[in-house]
C-alpha cells in the first residue's frame, strides 16, 4: 500500500458507515477484526506498510493512521453492539429474583365462595345470614321435616339440647328471610353447617350455599335455566347440565343436578368414567314450606337449591381430601394464589 | 340395595338390557349403578315402593310402557280362623294385622329356584318357611313374619306395648327390655317387636308343623322408636319406617300360600284373621292441568299425562280442567296435588323442561350486608400479607377454658369426640393449634388469620383472630427478618384500622388469661373493649407444644362494625416547600417511644407537618443503659416558605425541653 491517495477523512467516513450498518454483536466483531485484526486488519496492515514509506512522509501519515486507529477503537468501544450482553458488566445482577411484595392468601373455601356469590349477586340475589346454633323448628319443622320423618334421623345432627342444634343446612336462613320479606324475592344463604360425619369427603363442619327464588310465576324451567347459567359460570360455556329426580323434604318436585365432566372427553377418575358429576340438589319449594311462613302456595311458587362449597372447591381446585381444608398447612394455603 | 336382573325380568319379560335398565332407573330418580348380574340402587327415603324387585319392574314398566307381569297367587277364599283371638291396644301403632294359619308344613330345604334367587342377592337360604318370607320381602317389599303357631301361647295375638319387667330375646340372639315398645304378644309374653324383629321364643324351627304368617301395617314412628332403643337395623325396620303398600297385603299372603303349596302340597290353609282398625282409603284429589303447567313451565300433552296417570295406577277421570285421581297405596308419599305433579314429571322426564330465566323483579338488596363487610375486610387483610385459615367451630373443653374464661360455653350433647365437644368462644385456640401443627411440619414465618362466628350463649359475635410467628428465616434473599413478632402484629392491626376507615383504637395495658403479663394489651374503641393483642404466655405455648414466641390478636368485629366510620376531610396539597430535619435523641433505655413522641406532640412546634420515628439504635457506642431514637421532622407552612432560622429556633426549644424532661442528648 502506498498512501498517495489516502486521506483520513475518507477513511473515517467509510468506517463510520460500516459501523452504522452493524446491528448486532456479531457484525460488530467482524468489523473490529477487519480494522484491528492482527492478521488481516486494515489498520494493522497500514502500520506494517508504513515501514516502506519515504522518511519525509512518515510523520504525517503516521500521525493520521494513529488518529484513525484511536478513532476506530473509541467508536467500536462506544458502539451499542460492543458487548453481547452489556448488562453483565453492570453492578446490577438482573437475574436475581425480584423483591416481591408480601401478599397474603385467601382460603380456598373463601375463594370458591366468592366465585359462587359473584354469580348470584350479578343476578341480583340478596345474601342472607342466620345463626349457626339453630332451633329444631327452623332446621326441621319449618322445612317440612317433622319429628316422624325418616329424613330427620339421617341428618345426623349435633344437638345442644332438645330444642337447639348445630344447623345441618342453611335452609333455616331462607325461612327467616321469607318470614321478614314478601315475594317476589331471590336470595342466597352461604354459611357453615354441621353433620356428624368425618371421612375423606365428609367433614363434621362444612360450608353450604343455598338459594331461594319466590315469585308469582316461578317454574321448574326457571330453576333449570338458572342452574344452567350457574354451571356455565363455574365450569365453562360448553357445560351441559342434567337433572335427575330426587327427594328433599322441603322441595317437591326435587332433583339432583349433574354437570358434564369439565375434566375429560370420555371418562376420568373424577367423574368415575360416567362423564357426569353431581353438583347440587334442588327443587320447587314445597307448598307446606310456604304455608309455614304465611305465603299462599296458590299465589306464589318458587325454587330452591343447595350445594356444598367444599365439594365445588375440591372439584374446581383438584383437592383430593376434605380434611386438608381444615388442617391449614401453609404449603396448602400457598397453593391457591391466582386460583 | 342390590336387585337381580333376572329376578326383575320375572315381572317385566321384555325388559331392556341391564345397562339400559340402570339408565332408565336413574332417569326416574333411583340412583342406580350396574353391578354383575343386577343393579345397586341407593334409595331416597321417600321410595320404599322401589325396595323390591316387583317395585323396580313397576318403575320400568311405567317408564317404558312395557306390560307388568303380576305373579301367580293362591285364589281360594280364606276362612275365618276359629279358636284364635286377635286384639290390639294401639290402633295407631298397628292399624292392620293379618294372621294366616297353615298346618302340615315342614321346615324342609328350599327348592333350587328359591335358593338361586336368594343367593343372587346375597341372602342365605335356611329352610322353606323362612326363605319364603324372605323371598316375599324382596319380591314385594312388605316384611312378613312366620311364627311357629304352636309356640304362640293361648292361640292369641295381642298387639300391645311391653309392660314393666317384660323382656324379649330377638332372632339375632340379643336380649332386650320390652317395656314401652310395641310388641306382638301371645297370652302371656311378647313374641316379637312389631315391625322390627321376631323373638326366639316363637321362632320357626326344624320341628315346626303349624305356621302363623303375619302380614301387618305398623306405624313408622313406633317402628323407629323400637329400632332406635334396641339398636336393631333390620330389613323390616328399614321398610316399615318408610311405609308399606296397604293395598297389596292380601295378595302377598296369597302369594305365600301359592309358593308354599307348590312345594308342600300336603299343607292346609286353616284360616285367617284380618284385623283392620283403620281401613286404608285412597286420597282423592284434583290434578289441575293449569297448575301442572304453571309449576313445570311447559305444557305436557293431555294424552301423555292421562297415559302416565293410568300406568301409575292413579285411575284418572278427566274433570274440571284436569284429572280427578285416586292415589295408589304403593306411592306412600303421594297425597297432594304437588306430589302427583312430581310423579308425572318424574316419568315424563326432567330433560323435557326448558331452560328459561325468571323475570328478575323486586328483591331487597342490602349493599352494606355483613357479607359485603366481610369480603372487604378479607381483601384488605389478604393484601396486607396475612394468610387465611379455616378451623372448626368446636374444640376440646380443656383448651377452650384456657381462652374462654369462667362462664359456661355451649356444649354439644352428642359430639363425635371429646376434641370437638364444646363450641368456641374464641377463634384463637384452634388457630394456634393450626400454627403449632405448621411449626411441627417445618413451616416458617406464619402469619395466619381467621374470621368467623364464636358462640356466646344466645349470640354469635363475629370475631377476627391473627397469629404471628417470626422465625429467623427470611422470606426472600433481600430481607432481614429480625423484627419482634409483636411489632409485626401491631403494624398489621394499625394498618387494618387505617385501611378499613375504622375509628381510632386505644391500646391500653390490660391483663388477659392467655397473654404474657408484660405484653398484654387491650384494644378499646369508643370506650368499649373490643379485644386483645400481645404475646402468648409460656403456659399457653407449652399447652400447644410451641417453642417460639407467638404474637396474637383477637377482636370482636361486631363491635367494630357498630361504630360509625371515621370521617376523613380532604387535605389541600401544600404549595410551599418544606424543611426536613433528622434528629437522634439519646435517652435511657427505660424511656419509651411513646414518652418522647408524646412530648414532641405536646410541644406544639409551629408549622410541624409530620414527625416519624426512622431509627432505633442500642449499642456500645452509646454506653450501657442508653438507646437512641431517631425522628424525622418535616416543617411546612401553607402560607409561605419557611426559613431555616425559624425552624432551628423550634428545634432548639424542643431539644432543651427533652433534655430537661428525659435527660435526652442529641446523638453526635
Ligand atoms: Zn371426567
Amino acid at each position: 500500500m502506498d498512501f498517495t491517495n489516502w486521506n483520513l477523512e475518507q477513511a473515517l467516513d467509510s468506517f463510520q458507515q460500516k459501523l452504522a450498518a452493524c446491528d448486532d454483536h456479531e457484525s460488530w466483531q467482524a468489523l473490529r477484526l477487519s480494522y484491528l485484526g492482527k492478521k488481516q486488519g486494515l489498520i494493522t496492515g497500514m502500520l506494517l506498510a508504513m515501514r516502506d514509506l519515504p522518511k519525509e512522509r512518515k510523520p504525517l501519515v503516521g500521525k493520521q493512521v494513529n488518529q484513525l486507529k484511536q478513532a476506530v477503537e473509541q467508536a467500536l468501544k462506544d458502539s451499542p453492539h460492543a458487548e453481547a450482553r452489556s448488562l453483565r458488566k453492570s453492578s446490577l445482577d438482573v437475574t436475581l429474583p425480584g423483591i416481591r411484595p408480601k401478599c397474603g392468601t385467601l382460603h380456598p373455601l373463601t375463594i370458591t365462595r366468592h366465585r359462587l356469590i359473584d354469580f348470584f349477586r350479578s343476578y341480583g340475589y340478596d345474601v342472607g345470614e342466620g345463626p349457626e346454633i339453630e332451633t329444631t323448628y327452623y332446621n326441621f319443622e319449618a322445612l317440612n321435616t317433622p319429628e316422624s320423618h325418616p329424613a330427620r334421623e339421617e341428618a345426623d345432627t349435633f344437638y345442644i339440647d332438645d330444642d337447639r342444634l348445630l344447623r345441618t343446612q342453611t335452609s333455616g336462613v331462607q325461612i327467616r328471610y321469607m318470614e321478614s320479606h314478601q315475594p317476589p324475592l331471590r336470595m342466597i344463604a352461604p354459611g357453615k353447617v354441621f353433620r356428624r360425619d368425618d371421612d375423606i369427603t365428609h367433614s363434621p363442619m362444612f360450608h353450604q350455599l343455598e338459594g331461594l327464588v319466590v315469585g308469582p310465576d316461578i317454574t321448574f324451567g326457571h330453576l333449570k335455566g338458572m342452574l344452567q347459567a350457574f354451571a356455565r359460570h363455574l365450569f365453562g360455556p360448553n357445560t351441559v347440565i342434567r337433572l335427575r329426580p330426587s327427594f328433599f323434604p322441603f322441595t317437591e318436585p326435587s332433583a339432583e343436578m349433574d354437570v358434564s365432566c369439565p375434566f375429560c372427553e370420555s371418562g376420568c377418575r373424577v367423574c368415575k368414567q360416567t362423564r357426569w358429576i353431581e353438583i347440587l340438589g334442588c327443587g320447587m319449594v314445597d307448598p307446606n314450606v310456604f304455608e309455614h311462613v304465611g305465603y299462599d302456595p296458590e299465589a306464589v311458587s318458587g325454587f330452591a337449591f343447595g350445594m356444598g362449597i367444599e365439594r365445588i372447591a375440591m372439584l374446581s381446585l383438584g383437592i383430593p381430601d376434605i380434611r386438608l381444608f381444615y388442617q391449614n398447612d401453609r404449603r396448602f394455603l400457598d397453593q391457591f394464589r391466582g386460583a | 340395595m342390590f336387585f337381580s336382573y333376572d329376578w326383575i325380568k320375572k315381572y317385566l319379560p321384555g325388559a331392556p338390557e341391564l345397562a339400559e335398565v340402570a339408565r332408565l332407573l336413574n332417569e326416574t330418580g333411583l340412583e342406580t349403578e350396574v353391578l354383575k348380574g343386577g343393579v345397586e340402587v341407593e334409595h331416597t327415603v321417600n321410595r320404599p315402593d322401589a325396595m323390591c324387585h316387583f317395585g323396580i319392574a313397576r318403575e320400568l314398566s311405567v317408564k317404558t310402557g312395557l306390560p307388568l307381569h303380576e305373579p301367580e297367587i293362591y285364589e281360594e277364599p280364606f276362612k275365618h280362623l276359629d279358636g284364635w283371638r286377635i286384639d290390639s291396644t294401639d290402633a295407631v301403632g298397628c292399624p292392620q294385622y293379618m294372621g294366616l294359619l297353615i298346618e302340615h308344613v315342614a321346615a324342609t330345604p328350599s327348592p333350587s329356584w328359591l335358593v338361586r334367587h336368594l343367593e343372587a342377592i346375597e341372602q342365605t337360604s335356611h329352610n322353606l318357611l323362612v326363605d319364603l318370607s324372605n323371598f316375599l320381602l324382596w319380591e314385594f317389599g312388605h316384611p312378613c313374619h312366620a311364627f311357629d303357631a304352636d309356640r304362640v301361647g293361648g292361640q292369641q295375638i295381642i298387639v300391645r306395648k311391653g309392660e314393666s319387667g317384660e323382656r324379649l330375646t330377638t332372632l339375632d340372639g340379643r336380649d332386650h327390655d320390652a317395656e314401652g315398645l310395641l310388641c306382638i304378644a301371645d297370652d302371656t309374653r311378647p313374641i316379637a317387636f312389631a315391625g322390627v324383629m321376631g323373638g326366639e321364643n316363637s321362632e320357626v324351627h326344624s320341628g315346626t308343623t303349624r305356621l302363623l304368617l303375619e302380614l301387618a301395617r305398623f306405624d313408622p314412628s313406633s317402628v323407629r322408636a323400637t329400632g332406635r332403643r334396641c339398636n336393631i337395623h333390620s330389613d323390616a325396620r328399614h321398610r316399615f319406617e318408610r311405609g308399606v303398600d296397604p293395598e297389596r297385603m292380601e295378595q302377598i299372603v296369597r302369594r305365600f300360600v301359592q309358593l308354599l303349596l307348590a312345594e308342600q302340597p300336603q299343607a292346609r290353609v286353616v284360616g285367617w284373621m284380618n284385623m283392620d282398625l283403620k281401613p286404608f282409603k285412597r286420597t282423592e284429589l284434583l290434578l289441575r292441568s293449569k297448575r301442572l303447567a304453571r309449576i313445570l313451565g311447559i305444557e305436557l300433552s293431555h294424552k301423555e299425562v292421562t297415559d302416565l296417570l293410568v300406568s301409575m295406577g292413579f285411575a284418572p277421570q278427566e274433570r274440571d280442567g284436569g284429572w280427578w285421581v285416586s292415589c295408589p297405596g304403593y306411592k306412600v308419599d303421594v297425597v297432594r296435588e304437588i306430589d302427583v305433579i312430581e310423579e308425572v314429571i318424574r316419568f315424563a322426564g326432567l330433560d323435557r323442561l326448558d331452560t328459561s330465566l325468571p323475570a328478575m323483579a323486586g328483591s331487597d338488596y342490602d349493599a352494606q350486608s355483613i357479607a359485603a363487610f366481610e369480603d372487604h375486610l378479607l381483601k384488605i387483610i389478604k393484601e396486607m400479607g396475612l394468610q387465611e385459615a379455616r378451623t372448626y367451630s368446636f374444640l376440646n373443653p380443656a383448651t377452650e377454658k384456657l381462652f374462654g374464661g369462667d362462664a359456661d360455653p355451649v356444649f354439644l350433647r352428642n359430639p363425635m369426640s371429646e376434641s370437638q365437644a364444646v363450641m368456641r368462644r374464641n377463634i384463637l385456640p384452634n388457630l394456634i393449634e393450626v400454627l403449632s401443627r405448621n411449626v411441627r411440619h417445618g413451616n416458617k414465618n406464619l402469619r395466619l388469620f381467621e374470621m368467623g362466628h364464636v358462640y356466646h350463649g344466645q349470640i354469635e359475635p363475629h370475631f377476627l383472630a391473627i397469629t404471628i410467628t417470626a422465625g429467623n428465616e427470611t422470606e426472600g434473599w433481600w430481607e432481614p427478618s429480625n423484627h419482634h413478632p409483636f411489632l409485626v402484629l401491631k403494624g398489621y392491626v394499625m394498618q387494618l384500622f387505617d385501611e378499613m376507615g375504622w375509628p381510632e383504637i386505644e391500646v391500653v395495658s390490660r391483663p388477659c388469661s392467655y397473654l404474657e403479663e408484660e405484653i398484654s394489651l387491650g384494644l378499646n374503641m369508643g370506650g368499649a373493649s373490643i379485644g386483645f393483642m400481645g404475646m402468648l404466655s409460656n403456659r399457653i405455648l407449652g399447652h400447644f407444644d410451641l417453642d417460639q414466641p407467638v404474637a396474637v390478636c383477637e377482636m370482636d368485629l361486631s363491635m367494630v362494625r357498630a361504630q360509625p366510620k371515621k370521617k376523613r376531610p380532604f387535605k389541600a396539597l401544600a404549595l410551599f416547600p418544606g424543611i426536613q430535619i433528622d434528629l437522634a435523641f439519646v435517652v435511657d433505655l427505660a424511656t419509651s417511644y411513646a414518652d418522647l413522641a408524646g412530648a414532641i406532640a405536646t410541644a406544639n412546634l409551629p408549622n410541624l407537618e409530620d414527625v416519624q420515628l426512622f431509627d432505633q439504635y442500642v449499642g456500645k457506642a452509646l454506653g450501657s443503659g442508653k438507646k437512641s431514637l431517631g425522628f424525622r421532622f418535616r416543617f411546612r407552612s401553607s402560607e409561605r416558605t419557611l426559613t431555616n432560622d425559624e425552624v432551628m429556633q423550634s428545634i432548639d426549644r424542643l431539644v432543651s425541653q427533652l433534655a430537661d424532661q428525659f435527660g435526652a442528648s442529641l446523638r453526635s
